[in-house]
């Protein structure tokens, strides 16, 4: 998958997992893992960017005797969310449309 | 690898890089490695599930600005040298040669971005010109009915018609070769980037 939309899904993915609940690090990957390939390494730099971008907010809570931080998301983060869907609505609809036309071509 | 090893190995990978960032990152790793073993992994796995720390540091650095990775870039083989002394006196005499290739690549850099803004202001000035051609032309149809003729009026109008029409028609795919080109400058400046970001 191409680098820039797999971020682009990869913030998606992590906006929609925190629609639910506030969550922390590993459990993010744990429930984004299903949905699209993850790893520790890839969302660091996507909760940084949604973090300076006023998409999560980020406090810490301890727990056995460290601190975790969890991330909780933000208005902003709801309207990007939003966003995306608008525009993935558009890319289904050619996707079903391409789809169609070649299914058509080798009947 | 322990979890000690790992953080230390990944802290000296992170080096040139500002303190706060790599604190931040130590961190978030260290969370990560604790939570996995709460979770029955074994220290060793927890670990080795993480890659690489040189990997690590370069996903880190390509989220990073192209100026905050020469900084680092450069304050990472000054640390390399033996003599700060000997460092300084390199930096000062080759002025004449790095000086004119840092502006260079801010100069491609702004290049860029300049070339892909006035293509998509152009684009946008296109629509807009034709909106007002059409708001424009309605208006003159309508003086020309009431002191003009019946066929100059419906010409201006006809003509209005069509400049309103491509405006709607443009709207979609300049909106489209924006977005790609959006998209073209992320790629360049990753390109650029990685001159920075790699063989660390």
């Amino acid at each position: 998958m191409d680098i820039q939309l797999k971020r682009g899904f990869l913030e998606a993915c992590v906006l929609a997992v925190l629609t639910k609940e506030d969550s922390y690090g590993y459990r993010l990957i744990k429930d984004i893992e299903p949905g699209i390939e993850i790893s520790e390494s890839t969302l660091y730099p996507i909760l940084k960017r949604l973090e300076s971008g006023g998409m999560l907010r980020v406090y810490s809570v301890e727990h056995n005797g460290r601190l975790r931080k969890y991330y909780s998301i933000t208005g902003a983060g709801r309207l990007r969310l939003e966003s995306f869907l608008e525009e993935w609505k558009e890319v289904t609809a050619v996707y079903n449309f391409i789809i169609s036309r070649i299914e058509e071509g080798s009947q | 690898m322990n979890k000690q090893a790992f953080l230390g190995a990944l802290r000296e990978k992170l080096a040139p890089l500002p303190e706060q960032e790599i604190e931040r990152s130590l961190a978030y790793y260290s969370e990560i490695i604790d939570d996995r073993m709460e979770d029955g992994m074994t220290e060793a796995d927890a670990v080795a599930a993480l890659g690489d720390p040189g990997a690590i540091t370069e996903t880190i650095m390509y989220d990073m600005s192209i100026p905050a990775l020469m900084k680092a870039r450069a304050s990472g083989s000054r640390s390399g040298a033996s003599n700060k002394t000997l460092w300084l006196v390199l930096v000062i005499l080759g002025f004449p040669l790095w000086f004119p290739l840092v502006m260079m690549l801010f100069s491609v850099i702004a290049a860029v971005y300049i070339t892909v803004w006035a293509l998509i202001i152009s684009l946008y000035a296109i629509v807009l010109s034709l909106a007002a051609a059409a708001v424009g032309g309605i208006a003159a149809a309508l003086a020309a009915l009431i002191d003009m003729s019946v066929a100059a009026a419906l010409m201006t109008l006809g003509l209005a018609l069509c400049c309103g029409a491509l405006t709607i028609f443009m709207i979609k795919p300049v909106y489209l070769i924006t977005r790609a080109l959006i998209g073209f400058t992320g790629r360049v400046i990753r390109k650029i980037k990685s001159l920075f970001v790699k063989n660390i």
